[in-house]
């Protein structure tokens, strides 16, 4: 929730810079300066990285089984957020003196004192990342106590916290009725708990085996793709030969399939 | 057997999935589609630079229509020839299969022998993609469907080794059937080559 | 024979609804198809060398046998119908269709009009350096 908030703020200011910029005269000015920059860190950092850690927290439990610390991640937040605002504000501020980007030294002593604020910004942001790893590692040793164990910490709305956590690979065992947006959320507040079977689901069905094949594949595809850039055609051909036999090797494979039998509870696997 | 009435009382959207054959072929036409696209930039990047022959030879002094029309006849035949092999697959004749499936590999492989006989003479006169813009363009245009029937050939000995090792399987005769789509696929871009390349140099 | 019919019982197993099971109107259609895309070929081959065609309208013309041919093709060796089956597949093809048509006189348009605007090449306003 910070972090969408911390999102909404900070790109929308972004953006509104954006839209400064992009008046001609304006523009010629600043184009390349450093305002320029403080632009565009705004937009991403305010909407890909805030939008990555808000998924991040958001959708951890669900994809590992386990929540991750709630205030460390808090601390995270408010250095990014801190951090972002001290490094970059500074830059908007020099940008507007005429300050340009990409700058091995710089020529005005007047800049310093700025710069050693956007500095500090920096540093912040980078105990933010920090913090961001001893969350990590802090949660998996403490992954017992913050399992979770109904696949729906955060009393979602859709139908992925409907499935365990993490979820089985096919997801869903019996395919729910799912009729309208919030299906989930209305099966709850009528007091279902859960989603009813779709009419006539259920039964076994097929599930791919696990397969190297892609990765296999990728990795001559890489060989094959290395020697044609380099010109060494027998690099190239070894990569291609690779791909060949793999894919003939997968070709013969009769047991790529499982079977899978649901069993009548909710969407647990029969393993 | 359902009635049509009863069939038609279910909405094409609640019947379930379709049959595993049917969405096998749906995924090779989307395959098959994104092919197509990238033959269209190489398409698109021969019509820009058609004219462009640094003061070399252009398309009316390369072409041989005769030979074109050769080439576009036994790519034909080998469509005709492959949808043969396809009857036979659905009938499990394994002898007519294999008949059809020589003959695709016969006409097809003719074509490519057409094929690189020209690209030969070009190279030996000096033509080679290396002379202009234009040549560049059409040997990449041309190449890379060359490039696809080779591939094609070297699928259908496969497809002929799992039929004999593995029998009329459903994934066999699955596999069957895409090559069949990208047979049929390859001699459709090969309408637009030779209408584009060799009937549209004047 | 009886082992035929034997045969097109197990075909009929593996079918799907809406497919035709009789081998012979497969056979059939891609004769059809042969025969129509022998003479559509035949035809852009004339079209391309005589001079019975205006000049200007050749090339409309060799793109209209092209596409009818294409369309043979589809329909008689790659059994593209209306019926359900089909329908996703005729979705898909038009879309591509749309892609394609976008690339191809996308890039034509804008490479056109860089053309006239650069320096010193033909038919283009020269620049002075």
């Amino acid at each position: 929730m910070l972090w969408a908030i911390g999102f909404i703020v900070t790109f929308v200011v972004g953006g509104a810079t954006g839209v400064l910029m992009a008046i001609p005269p304006a523009d010629f000015q600043l184009h390349n300066s450093l305002f320029l920059v403080a632009h565009f860190h705004n937009v991403i950092i305010g909407r890909v990285v805030f939008g990555a850690f808000a998924g991040y927290t958001y959708w951890f439990p669900k994809a590992f089984g386990f929540r991750l610390h709630e205030g460390l991640g808090k601390a995270v937040f408010w250095c990014w957020f801190v951090g972002f605002w001290l490094a970059f504000l500074p830059l908007y501020v020099l940008g507007l003196a005429g300050a340009t980007r990409r700058m091995q030294h710089y020529p005005e002593t007047q800049w310093q004192p700025l710069m050693i604020v956007a500095l500090a910004g920096a540093l912040v942001i980078l105990a933010g990342i920090v913090l961001t790893g001893v969350q990590l590692a802090v949660s998996i040793r403490q992954r017992d106590r913050r399992r979770d164990a109904t696949g729906d910490p955060w009393d979602g709305r859709t139908l992925e916290w409907a499935t365990r956590s993490p979820p089985p690979a096919w997801n869903f065992a019996v395919l729910p009725q799912v009729e309208g947006l919030d299906a989930f959320w209305e099966a709850k507040r009528r007091g279902e708990g859960t989603l009813a079977p779709a009419a006539g689901a259920g039964g076994a069905f097929e599930m791919p085996r696990p397969t190297a094949l892609g990765v296999t594949v990728a990795f001559f595809a890489f060989v094959a793709g290395f020697g044609l850039v380099w010109h060494a055609g027998w690099l190239a051909l070894a990569g291609l030969v690779g791909i060949l036999v793999a894919c003939l090797a997968r070709g013969w494979r009769m047991d790529t399939e499982v079977e899978v039998m649901p069993d009548a509870g909710r969407a647990e696997a029969a393993s | 057997m359902t009635t049509a009435a009863t069939v038609d009382a279910v909405p094409v959207s609640e019947r379930g999935p379709a049959p595993r054959r049917v969405i096998v072929g749906y995924g090779f036409w989307l395959f098959l589609l994104s092919d197509i696209i990238v033959f269209s930039a190489f398409f698109a990047a021969y019509a820009v630079l058609a004219g462009r022959t640094a003061g070399g030879p252009g398309g009316v002094q390369l072409f041989d229509r005769g030979r074109v029309l050769a080439e576009t006849g036994c790519l034909l035949f080998s469509s005709f020839a492959c949808a043969m092999m396809s009857v036979a697959a659905e009938l499990r004749q394994r002898g007519w299969m294999v008949l059809g499936a020589a003959l695709t590999f016969a006409l097809g492989a003719a074509f490519l022998g057409l094929e690189l006989a020209e690209f030969a003479g070009m190279l030996a006169r000096g033509d080679g993609p290396g002379r202009s813009a234009f040549l560049s363009a059409f040997f990449a245009l041309v190449g890379l469907h060359g490039l696809h029937v080779a591939t094609g050939l070297g699928w259908l000995l496969v497809m002929l080794a799992q039929v004999f090792t593995l029998g009329w399987r459903p994934r066999v005769a699955g596999r069957l059937a895409c090559f069949a789509l990208f047979w049929h696929a390859l001699d459709i871009v090969w309408i637009g080559v030779f209408t584009i390349v060799y009937l549209g140099a004047h | 024979m009886d082992e035929h019919g034997v045969r097109r019982q197990q075909a009929t197993d593996h079918e799907t609804p809406g497919e035709s099971p009789d081998w012979r109107s497969g056979l059939v259609k891609a004769l059809l198809g042969l025969a129509a895309s022998l003479v559509l070929t035949l035809a852009s081959f004339w079209a391309a060398g005589t001079p019975l065609v205006w000049g200007p309208g050749v090339p409309v013309l060799l793109a209209a046998l092209a596409i009818g041919q294409m369309g043979v093709h589809l329909v008689f060796f790659l059994h593209v119908s209306s019926g359900p089956e089909s329908t996703n597949t005729i979705l898909a093809l038009a879309f591509g269709t749309f892609v394609v048509a976008l690339v191809v006189f996308g890039s034509i348009i804008i490479m056109a009009n860089l053309d006239a605007g650069m320096c010193g090449m033909h038919g283009s306003p020269s620049c002075h350096a």
